[in-house]
């Protein structure tokens, strides 16, 4: 009974305080007509109203959209006067009006429109009294019939309904699983893949390299040419087709010996995928591709399923042949089953890790049992980690590395971003060399190498951040392999802007002790970055050791310079070329390039 | 260093605990998590909208507004704090904006969360030690090579990358022997002043030819 009291009560206090606002809001209006206005609002001199104004996007051609529109007063021909925080007062004019926003077109040519540059434009005062916003009286009558709503605009606001679906001009509500909670403007229609355009992106490349070493008659050319093509929704469901080929040439001249020479055009990849999306949990992709639940399982050519489970994990399966990995991607001697089952911890996968198993059959015999495990912990600050392992289950068959399970290839990072520029990756790796039929590991292996050689590597970089313009570098690594171990070290600094914005002076002192050979040198180099053109100049001067060799003819001094340049002449074409020489005691080497890419 | 090696008993626990890692992430694993931009949920654009002006004109041509303007130009740098340098700078929005999630998620995981990694992770995650963002033509292959055990010198610093990587021009480069035998087998059977194979000389080229030259190596007085 009590609430039932308290109801009346309330309707009555709350028609008060609606009354109350309605008396009070022009006497509030009148007085902060008097109060200066604050950055931002509009001030109004001798019978004209500043309207303050700020680049909301650039839009090339000497234009950009402005946050005011026809509400604000603005009318297409105002001039606008913009302050940009380097100085200075810049015109441009009003071309183009909407409600709230505008586009103005540069008077100066030299003015840069830059997101959130601050303006201001002189609007007549009789013109915002002209325009001054109506009461919104559009009517829910069913019968049609206006009913000036001042009096009730909550009934009105309730009701509003402006036409029914379809009809000219109707609007219609095509929210999507909105709920209390969610952003409100995330909430609106999401194109559907047949509500889309196909377009076809790509670029078209190619390469030139030649080595002349010191030696009379002998070069080494290589020229690549090759087209990369992604057409995107083609039939109107989200489909992706995919080609990626390339035509190589080579040319080896010998003084003594006949030339070596070979040309091979070859498809790398041609797909077909649908699905993965967020309206498609199943995805299907056919041709030769790169498998994507786990790419550790390689190119196939064949067909991938996978399916996409609401937490974002997954799971799917593959089969098809494996080209073999070298320039002729010969295909049909290798055939593969593989599965694979991927957990994530949450939508943003902080956390995730994948198992997989392949199985292989070379020229029908059963081959390669692999287990793939991978994972990654990316917490949005703190340590960062990837790893991957590859472990080989042998059987009685495989006679040079026995029945078991090897880890014959391992990767695990760990990076660290401290901030203001001070980072520390740390590395391991491992290597050791599989039993295969398959035509993987290209050399031929003596049986003793194939069954124990394995490395493992551990190395840690950091920068840190000395001055604003300056880093450090240290990298430190070692490694042990089946007969020997050795490390290598690093140390340099990188100063920035010392010869003008963009470029960077590096130096570095470094030693390295290999299997064959120890070095001790430094390096020195300079690199220009702008805006479509860059360089590289670097030097190096090292003494390189021949190790096992005799103590008196074991040291060389060797020096490289190379010099590195880039053009972008436009956003769609780049042209790169380098050119080297090696030193080495009274020998010489050259090398050179030239790279060319077009992308569409 | 055995420790990876499963045949090991230490091998075999290590990966018994890989294995029971993953079991427990699976058990552990529960539906539901946030609500809002879910990966499929069809909740609204693939780029967030929420700080873009209200006139949808200043960006967008055509029904539905689904197109783009001609006239486009969209400062990601000033706009979002993440500046997109090089190719990033003229690629497509869509490219990384697009129905496969949410961009933060690619984002977070580097190159490799748009970037097919064609070297099928066997090379690692930091793309840019070898590559720029203007072009995917690899640099300093012989600083790398320092960090090796076998590091480039004299003809090895000058020679293309196929000659060792069989696999290199489809971004293959593992694993790869260090013995000269593997790659220089055809020279040994080729050296016949003096006759390497008839006095026994089939191993260990390192103790008497220096990779200085292509043919006719220097050889070691004793």
């Amino acid at each position: 009974m009590k609430a039932r009291e308290q109801a009346p009560r309330k309707r009555g206090a709350a028609w008060l305080l609606a009354a109350a606002f309605t008396f009070l809001t022009p006497v509030l209006f009148a007085r902060t007509q008097d109060v200066p206005p604050a950055a931002g609002q509009s001030q109004p001199i001798a019978g004209e109203l500043i309207v303050p104004l700020r680049v909301r996007n650039p839009l090339g051609d000497g234009r950009a959209a402005v946050d005011r529109g026809s509400q604000d007063g603005l009318c297409v021909g105002d001039d606008v006067e913009f302050l940009p925080r380097t100085g200075g007062r810049w015109r441009a004019r009003v071309v183009r009006v909407e409600g709230r926003s505008a586009i103005v077109e540069a008077l100066d040519t030299n003015l840069v429109f830059e997101p959130g540059m601050r303006g201001e434009v002189r609007v007549p005062l009789s013109r915002l009294e002209s325009t001054a916003p109506q009461v919104v009286t559009e009517d829910v009558d069913p019968d049609g019939e206006p009913d000036g709503g001042a009096e009730a605009p909550d009934a009105a606001l309730e009701s509003v309904d402006v036409g029914a679906p379809g009809a000219p001009g109707a609007y219609e509500n095509r929210d999507e699983d909105w709920r209390a909670g969610m952003p409100l403007l995330a909430g609106v229609h999401v194109p559907r893949p047949s509500e889309r355009r196909s377009s076809i992106t790509g670029r078209l490349w190619s390469s030139f390299d030649a080595i002349f070493p010191d030696e009379p008659g002998r070069s080494d050319t290589f020229v690549r040419s090759g087209i990369d093509v992604e057409y995107e929704n083609p039939f109107a469901e989200g489909g992706r087709l995919q080609l990626d080929a390339e035509w190589n040439s080579r040319r080896t001249r010998r003084a003594d010996e006949a030339d070596l020479a070979d040309s091979t055009f070859r498809v790398e990849r041609f797909s077909y995928a649908v699905g993965g999306t967020r309206f498609q949990r199943d995805r299907v992709e056919v041709g030769r591709f790169l498998q994507r639940g786990l790419p550790q399982l390689g190119v196939v050519d064949g067909v991938e399923w996978s399916r996409r489970e609401p937490g974002a994990s997954g799971f799917g399966v593959s089969l098809g042949f494996m080209p073999e990995p070298d320039r002729d991607y010969q295909s049909g001697h290798d055939f593969q089953i593989a599965g694979w089952y991927r957990w994530v911890s949450d939508s943003l996968e902080t956390a995730s890790a994948a198992v997989g198993y392949q199985k292989t059959w070379h020229d029908g015999n059963a081959d390669r049992d692999l287990v793939v495990v991978d994972g990654h912990y990316l917490p949005g600050q703190g340590w960062r980690y990837f790893a991957t392992l590859w472990v080989d289950l042998y059987t009685s068959g495989d006679e040079a590395k026995g029945s078991g399970a090897e880890v014959t290839q391992a990767i695990a990072t760990a990076t660290r971003d401290f901030g203001t520029g001070n980072t520390l990756d740390l590395v391991y790796s491992r290597l050791a060399y599989p039993e295969l039929d398959r035509n993987e590991v290209f050399p031929i292996i003596d049986p003793d190498v194939l069954a124990d050689e394995a490395v493992d590597r551990l190395g840690a970089d950091t920068w840190f951040q000395l001055m604003p313009d300056t880093r450090v570098l240290t990298r430190l690594g070692v490694w042990q392999d089946a007969d020997e171990n050795g490390g290598d070290a690093e140390l340099g600094a990188e100063l920035a802007g010392l010869f003008g914005a963009g470029s960077r002076l590096r130096s570095s002192i470094y030693g390295t002790d290999g299997e064959f050979t120890s070095s001790l040198g430094g390096r020195l180099g300079l690199g220009v970055v702008r805006e479509s053109t860059s360089f590289d100049l670097s030097y190096e001067l090292a003494n390189q050791r021949q190790k096992g060799f005799g103590t008196d003819n074991d040291d060389f001094l060797h020096q490289r310079l190379r010099l590195g340049m880039g053009w972008r002449p436009t956003r769609n074409f780049s042209v790169s070329a380098h050119v080297e020489t090696i030193l080495r005691d009274n020998l010489s080497n050259f090398a050179g390039g030239v790279y060319a890419q077009w992308t569409f | 260093m055995d420790l990876l090696t499963l045949r090991s008993s230490r091998g075999r626990v290590l990966a018994a605990v890989l294995l029971a890692y993953v079991a427990i992430a699976c058990a552990l694993q529960r539906p539901g998590g946030v609500a809002v931009h879910r990966w499929w949920a069809g909740l609204g654009p693939v780029i967030p909208h929420d700080n873009f002006p209200a006139d949808c004109s200043l960006c967008h041509v055509g029904e539905g507004w689904n197109s783009i303007r001609a006239d486009f130009v969209f400062n990601h740098g000033a706009e979002t704090g993440v500046a997109l340098t090089g190719a990033h700078a003229q690629a497509s929005c869509l490219r990384c904006h697009n129905d496969r999630g949410h961009v933060a998620v690619f984002a977070s995981k580097g190159c490799s969360g748009c970037h097919e990694d064609v070297h099928q992770a066997q090379l690692g995650t930091d793309c840019q030690s070898c590559h720029l963002e203007h072009d995917w033509r690899p640099y300093g292959q012989v600083e790398r090579h320092d960090r090796t055990r076998f590091p480039l010198v004299g003809a090895h610093a000058v020679t293309s990358c196929h000659r060792c990587h069989a696999g290199a021009e489809v971004g293959r480069f593992v694993p790869t022997d260090i013995e000269c035998l593997s790659c220089h087998r055809e020279d040994l059977a080729r050296a016949q002043l003096p006759d390497h194979f008839g006095l026994g000389w089939v191993d260990r080229c390192d103790r008497c030819h220096l990779p200085t030259t292509w043919n006719q190596a220097e050889i070691q007085l004793r």
